[in-house]
């Protein structure tokens, strides 16, 4: 009951907070246990909601901190662990690391983010030992264990209606020369485990490098299938240097005018682009109705990730801690009243018109981006379209 | 140009989307939100927008062939339920606007000029003409399904931009056509034999009384003919004299005005052209590029 529970709170979390949730390379996933994933742990505990969708019977290890509250337990569920930061009684973590050994030797599937806590920045934390040491320990067993990485990379992990794409990497070799003292073995499977997980993963030199490396991500996103990871992972080792001067450019002349950007990126609408505003005109005032018959929810979730978060990365975890309960008390409380004291099928529509809002709402923004840009900076369109041509041309496309 | 790209349909998603907007738009004004009619175009905007929407996130050949065969469900959906829904936006039927065209070319009706070849023999045989629409378009769907997706999206993107116009058509010049708005044109009645019977059956029991302007029968049979002709020069013949016979079934039978004919056929000329220039642009970009799609997937 319980894992059906976080299943079904887990789903709604991430459905109701990102537009698009995409898996790549998902049959590397072991259909059968004992696997250890180690995840790349970027969002908060946002990520934990988005892996469950990707591995829905893995146990997370978390930290005793998300245990604390009855309110927090609504949320989260796992093996729960003190780390040296939680300034917690950390007597009971034998007993969790048996119980996660314990897992893995019935077959069961474990999921462990090695930084320990999560981070948006240029690279990732360095990795603790634990899950090399759980994954030597299960092997000594002579369980025949999977070790899976995962990475994930948000578009705008804070943003409301963002997209998400999650990476399954190739499972890690758990061969081990026979020779190897335990330190040695150790060391070998932290060595394996940090080049599978950058294999996910994207480091870059600064935050600025990252920054224009995401915006430029997203934009060999549109208008074609080219996946938001692969174009990242190749402007890891840098932007190349024409493709940054173009940018800079275009940058330079978009600070002059008024232009409007979407995720970092000008949008501009491409050829006869007379339905842009007809769209817009149909779906802008459904998302307008629809944020404006749940403002409440919508509002305290704001609030929450204003006045909560301390870091970007904490963002929507604070948005949908606070917002979806709400949400989903208030979406209660209207349907029934609607239905009892007007009729259901007022019921129905504000469902109906709550429903299309949501999935309108990123087109929408990106049309209300692209066709004020078209209108008010129509003279950088041809730029902007010349760039895009530039920038496909110069990334991969798979 | 792909760049930094919005928005992608086939051109009937714009064209049939038009029609139902359009029409919603008017019923709205007209009888209110909560009128059955009203609900039911709001239902199949939606649906057509979720089915595009859907597929476009992912593209398979189950959320292709789904978001194509929404349009004959939807075309059937609102041709059987034309009649009230035209008439609470449009409450006067407009045959004399129709018929005043012929009167200005020929002194009455074309239908009412060819009174004099009537015979039963023609009357038999144009019925048959007539009443083979429905089993070509059938058959024209099943085939063109069976060549692939990419015809079979060409061909319903020219079908149904033609049906999206037509259905407007409809919706603002509704009429009745000849045989119900002037009866007393005729002089001598239309009789034959048991085509004759079913074909009369099928159009009394089939037309939902404001179908005439523009002629669809012209419009549709014109556009699969020349379809064939561009892809299945077997059929083009097969079809061919059937098809001639349907045109003229059309003012002999006394549906239709000489002006929902020729507009049909422009219709079905402007189809064509729509068919072969964008039949296939929303797909193009991603069937470029199916290695990429492999390994991906939408939870």
């Amino acid at each position: 009951m319980n894992h059906l529970w976080y299943r079904c709170w887990h789903w709604l979390c991430a459905r109701i907070y990102f537009e698009r949730i995409t898996v790549l390379h998902l049959k590397r996933r072991s259909e059968r246990g004992p696997v250890l994933y180690v995840a790349l742990h970027r969002n908060g505990a946002v990520d934990g909601f988005i892996y469950r969708l990707v591995v829905p019977e893995g146990v997370f290890l978390i930290s005793t901190q998300l245990r604390r509250s009855f309110f927090a337990r609504l949320f989260f569920s796992g093996i729960a662990i003190a780390r040296k930061r939680d300034e917690e009684d950390r007597g009971q973590n034998d007993a969790a690391l048996r119980q996660c050994a314990e897992l893995l030797a019935s077959g069961g599937e474990l999921i462990v983010f090695p930084e320990g806590t999560s981070s948006l920045g240029p690279r990732h934390l360095p990795f603790k030992g634990g899950a090399a040491s759980l994954a030597l320990d299960t092997l000594g067993r002579g369980v025949s264990l999977q070790i899976v990485p995962l990475g994930i990379h948000y578009e705008r992990a804070w943003a409301f209606r963002s997209k998400v794409e999650v990476v399954v990497g190739e499972p890690i070799s758990t061969e081990l020369p026979a020779n190897l003292s335990e330190l040695s073995r150790l060391r070998e499977m932290k060595r394996r485990i940090t080049v599978a997980l950058e294999s996910v993963g994207t480091n870059f030199p600064s935050a600025e490098v990252q920054e224009t490396a995401e915006q430029l991500a997203y934009a060999a996103t549109l208008g074609t299938p080219r996946r938001y990871f692969t174009s990242l992972k190749a402007l890891e080792v840098g932007v190349p240097e024409p493709l940054l001067a173009r940018w800079n450019e275009l940058a330079g002349r978009l600070a002059t005018r008024r232009a409007l950007l979407h995720q970092g990126v000008p949008l501009f609408p491409v050829g006869t682009w007379l339905h842009c505003p007809l769209l817009l005109f149909v779906l802008g005032p459904v998302v307008l109705a629809g944020a404006l018959v749940n403002l409440p929810p919508m509002l305290a979730g704001w609030a929450a990730g204003r006045r909560f978060a301390d870091e970007l990365n904490v963002v929507a975890l604070w948005r949908i801690l606070v917002g979806l309960p709400l949400f989903v008390i208030w979406f209660g409380v209207v349907t029934m009243v609607l239905g009892l004291a007007a009729s259901w099928w007022w019921a129905l529509g504000y469902t109906l018109l709550t429903l299309v809002a949501l999935k309108s709402l990123h087109r929408v923004k990106k049309l209300a981006v692209g066709v004020w840009n078209g209108l008010a900076n129509r003279s950088l369109a041809s730029r902007a379209h010349e760039f895009h041509r530039l920038l496909l041309e110069t990334l991969p496309s798979a | 140009m792909n760049g930094f790209r919005i928005a992608k349909l086939l051109p009937h998603e714009w064209f049939f989307g038009a029609f139902l907007l359009v029409q919603w738009v008017r019923l709205v004004m007209a009888v209110g939100p909560l009128d059955r009619d009203t609900l039911l175009y709001f239902v199949l905007l939606w649906v057509n927008i979720l089915s595009v929407t859907w597929c476009r996130r992912h593209e398979t050949n189950l959320r292709w062939q789904l978001r194509l065969w929404f349009y004959p469900v939807a075309m059937n959906a609102v041709f059987f339920t034309m009649n009230s829904a035209v008439l609470k936006v449009t409450p006067h039927k407009r045959d004399d606007v129709l018929a005043s065209l012929d009167y200005a070319l020929f002194g009455m009706t074309l239908s009412a000029r060819m009174q004099p070849i009537a015979t039963p023999v023609l009357t038999e045989f144009l019925s048959f003409c007539y009443v083979l629409f429905f089993p070509y378009l059938l058959f024209s769907w099943v085939y063109y399904a069976r060549r692939g997706l990419p015809l079979l999206r060409k061909l319903m993107a020219g079908l149904f931009t033609i049906y999206g116009l037509g259905f407007l058509g409809y919706s603002l010049v509704p009429a009745g056509g000849p045989y119900l708005a002037l009866p007393e044109e005729f002089t001598i009645p239309l009789t034959g034999w048991a085509i004759t019977k079913l074909n009369a059956f099928v159009v009394t029991q089939g037309s939902n009384g404001v179908d005439v302007f523009p002629s669809m029968h012209c419009a549709i049979s014109c556009f699969l003919l020349f379809f064939d002709r561009q892809h299945t020069r077997w059929r083009y013949w097969l079809y061919l004299a059937p098809c001639v016979g349907l045109w003229l079934a059309t003012i002999y039978l006394r549906y239709h005005y000489f002006v929902d004919v020729v507009v049909g056929f422009a219709l079905a000329a402007f189809g064509l052209w729509i068919a072969n220039r964008g039949g296939n642009g929303a797909a193009k970009s991603r069937e470029n590029q199916p290695a990429t799609l492999q390994s991906v997937t939408e939870l």
